[in-house]
């Protein structure tokens, strides 16, 4: 049954997906051509509209998603998705899973299009045409665990991200706030951006590590050390801190698993369609 | 565990309530319903015909009291066995008649995809239209044809011909009649009875949350020496 409402997803969402991708796609590449001109205002311009897409790119698209994912659940369509004989928690699963699926070809087509847009950006850097040469000389000069980590906390986040759209377009659209139409779930959202963002101050406090950056030795530019990190003190000093802060992580995992298990909660057992 | 069986009514409310806030939309309502009737739920626009139906159809959660569908509460199970047409466009506007086909034969075990075909084509519509490029009342033909092709225990159907011009009225109830099995229970809320008159076994008759008549048609009917529609007129004045 996941595998058909996969498939289903896919269908619903295929003409969303391919709009955005082709949208960016000709973006940065009208972009890149713009700037590759190296004529004073115009290759600038081509530049600035290149770098907003592609920093725009995924979070636009989990936006898109969201909204999708609002209208096929709680709007007219949602009579038919909560009709079906499936278990509501289901149903959710298989829609994050599907928005999941997406987040991680966009980011692939991002990386693609970043690819194309350093053949004319990286000279402007001091480095060469070639992305993938450069950012492998960078993931060399750090040490593996660390750019893993980074890795893995970028999918984390960009998972997470999208499970707390998801989460506030179902809250949003319960029997309290689903009388306000896309209000509710925009309520839901601003709410839960203030309380996470209180949290994660809290959690910074409560968790006092931190990743200390070093000169590196054996080979690598840069290294680490976990050291206690104080955020109050740090506020204070006038010098620049140089230590990452590590408290926000454990609060965004808590947050992602509040996100996902109320969202389920609500899908199998407090569906109330306007 | 008691497991439903063939004799488990269809439709069992005990003490149903439902609040909008303050307002009260289902009061303490007791219904329960046999199988192998067309029944006609009346009464006046903010009755609560529609919060029951949603109740039923399981979209609706909140409720107080015992809601059973075939003896299951809302949920899975009893989506299985019923078929929801709700009183709005609940197919994606982009969609072509045939994957809205699809879209039920992909997920309801109970649905016949000729018979949606014949009943298509009874309604003189093209599987390969589109939903956006049609008319409301074509819209509603499609749904029908998707809700009435399922070999469902219970349909529900809100307002099926209200948006629709009269001279429709009928070919839509033809196509709802056309397939339905004996035993099945077919619900249908409308403030038309004039035009399901015809084709109803009995009725229930609603007011502020509450049900204020019910019976079999012909019992009503010879009861007050006059129509369903004269008796919903006079007790609705």
């Amino acid at each position: 049954m996941i595998t058909t409402l996969l498939k289903h997803e896919w269908m619903r969402t295929r003409g969303l997906v391919g709009a955005v991708a082709a949208a960016a796609t000709l973006a940065v590449a009208v972009g890149t051509g713009l700037a590759f001109t190296e004529l004073p205002v115009l290759s600038q311009l081509g530049s600035a509209l290149a770098i907003v897409v592609l920093v725009a790119l995924l979070p636009l698209a989990q936006i898109a998603l969201a909204f999708d994912f609002w209208r096929s659940s709680f709007r007219r369509t949602g009579y038919f998705t909560h009709s079906l004989p499936i278990r509501g928690g289901t149903i959710f699963w298989t829609k994050l899973l599907w928005g999941a699926i997406v987040t991680v070809g966009l980011l692939v087509l991002n990386v693609l299009l970043v690819a194309l847009f350093w053949a004319a950006f990286g000279p402007v850097l001091d480095l060469s045409r070639n992305f993938f040469a450069d950012i492998s000389t960078v993931f060399e000069l750090m040490p593996a665990s660390f750019t893993t980590a980074m890795i893995l906390m970028v999918v984390l986040s960009g998972f997470g991200w999208l499970a707390q759209l998801y989460f506030a377009a179902t809250l949003g659209s319960g029997r309290a706030l689903g009388r306000f139409g896309i209000g509710g779930p925009v309520i839901v959202y601003v709410a839960m951006y203030m309380i996470v963002q209180a949290v994660m101050f809290a959690g910074i406090l409560l968790f006092p590590f931190g990743l200390e950056f070093v000169p590196g030795n054996g080979g690598t530019m840069l290294d680490y050390n976990l050291v206690n990190y104080n955020v109050l003190n740090d506020m204070l000093s006038p010098e620049a801190s140089q230590t990452m802060p590590l408290g926000f992580l454990p609060v965004l995992l808590v947050v992602l698993l509040v996100s996902v298990i109320w969202s389920t909660r609500i899908w199998n057992r407090k569906v109330a369609l306007a | 565990m008691n497991t439903p069986s063939d004799q488990t009514p269809p439709i069992q409310l005990s003490g149903l309530t439902h609040r909008y806030g303050s307002r009260t939309a289902i009061d303490s309502l007791d219904l329960e319903l046999r199988p192998g009737q067309i029944v006609g739920l009346l009464g006046e626009n903010g009755c609560g015909k529609t919060t029951m139906l949603k109740i039923m159809a399981g979209v609706l959660s909140g409720y107080e009291g015992t809601v059973r569908i075939g003896g299951h509460s809302p949920g899975p199970a009893s989506k299985a066995i019923v078929s929801f047409l709700p009183d709005a466009s609940f197919l994606p506007d982009g969609a072509r008649v045939s994957y809205c086909l699809d879209l039920y034969d992909d997920f309801f075990a109970d649905f016949d995809r000729k018979k949606a075909a014949d009943l298509i084509s009874f309604f003189g519509l093209q599987q390969k239209m589109r939903l956006k490029a049609m008319s409301k009342g074509m819209r509603e033909k499609v749904q029908i044809a998707l809700a009435m092709s399922r070999d469902a225990k219970v349909y529900l159907l809100d307002e099926p011909i209200s948006g629709v011009d009269p001279s429709a009225r009928q070919t839509i109830l033809d196509g709802i009649l056309r397939n339905l099995s004996e035993d099945s229970l077919l619900l249908v809320a409308t403030h038309l009875i004039h035009d399901l008159e015809p084709i109803l076994d009995s009725v229930v008759m609603m007011r502020h949350g509450r049900v204020i008549l019910q019976g079999q048609a012909d019992d009503l009917r010879e009861t007050h020496s006059t129509s369903l529609d004269q008796i919903f007129r006079e007790t609705y004045r």
